[in-house]
């Protein structure tokens, strides 16, 4: 196990949000006055009283982005070495086989392009 | 500096220990996904502690960033009906073959590196982040590009399976 300046840093964080986090909870616990019922329960305390079930089923568009999203997060999980090495490579091929990596998603991209999947639909049907 | 970083172990694992059960434990989906959140930050904490720093941003950035809004996004999409099956108490046989399935495995684990102890064991090394790069690039490129076919698979499977195009209205 290695213990350096960073953990050190994330220690000195994590307390500090810890603090930052728990401060204001005990702060209304010590001082602020306590009362229920009346519209205390509802989402919103003050406006307009919303109806139905907060369970509502989204539509499944928004999955789709997150997919893409985190098919686009795991590349940077790879290019991000690639990228710190490339200033020390040699000659033309890295350069070719970044293109490669990047064309294919490219691929992706214009097909979900033409398909019209960033395009946000002004109301998405369920 | 090994008592403090021990230290440190013990906070990762309580952190880990917590989220875990809160994971396990809680009524709500919400809540459950809020507890392996904190899971995944206290694993993030020991790829920190194993000196792999870029493992640990990318565990934050991946898991903690995609993974988990992936998964809200699969409780928005479902209706969770209240009272299902998972709502009735457990049987004690359930919880103990639980406990095992979770125990063994750790076992099976620290034994096999307790027997076969790699080099790293009591200092991990520090693997560059041009050091991977470099393996990347040179001599397991094929896998390199391959990965990115199995990411134009995996978003172009979803985009036919679940993207609707606008209805004209």
């Amino acid at each position: 196990m290695v213990f350096t300046w960073l953990n050190v840093g994330i220690l000195v964080f994590l307390v500090a949000g810890l603090l930052f986090g728990a401060g204001p909870l005990l702060g209304s616990l010590l001082f602020a006055p306590r009362m229920s019922g009346g519209d205390a329960r509802m989402p919103y305390e003050c406006g307009m009283t919303p109806h139905g079930s907060s369970w509502k089923q989204f539509g499944v568009n928004y999955y789709v982005y997150a997919l893409l999203f985190l098919a686009f997060d795991v590349d940077v999980l790879y290019l991000f070495p690639v990228a710190a090495w490339y200033r020390d490579s040699q000659g033309w091929l890295p350069f070719v086989k970044i293109f490669l990596f990047l064309f294919i998603l490219a691929v992706g991209v214009v097909y979900f392009w033409r398909k019209g999947v960033f395009s946000w639909p002004r109301r998405i049907m369920q | 500096m090994q008592t403090s970083a021990l230290v440190l172990f013990v906070i990762h694992a309580l952190i880990i220990g917590v989220g875990g059960i809160m994971a396990v434990a809680s009524r709500s989906l919400v809540r459950a996904l809020v507890g392996l959140i904190m899971t995944l930050f206290g694993v993030s904490g020991m790829y920190l502690l194993l000196n792999a720093p870029f493992i640990a941003l990318m565990q934050l950035l991946i898991y903690v960033g995609a993974v988990v809004i992936l998964i809200f996004f699969a409780i928005m999409l479902t209706k969770a009906p209240a009272g299902g099956e998972e709502e009735r108490p457990n049987q004690v046989r359930t919880y103990l073959l639980a406990l095992m399935a979770g125990v063994l495995p750790t076992f099976v684990i620290g034994w096999v590196v307790l027997t076969d102890q790699p080099a790293s064991i009591n200092a991990p090394l520090e693997t560059g982040l041009k050091a991977l790069g470099q393996g990347l690039m040179e001599p397991y490129f094929l896998a390199f590009e391959l990965i990115s076919v199995v990411l134009l698979v995996a978003m172009s499977a979803a985009v036919i399976l679940a993207f609707k195009r606008r209805q004209s209205r």
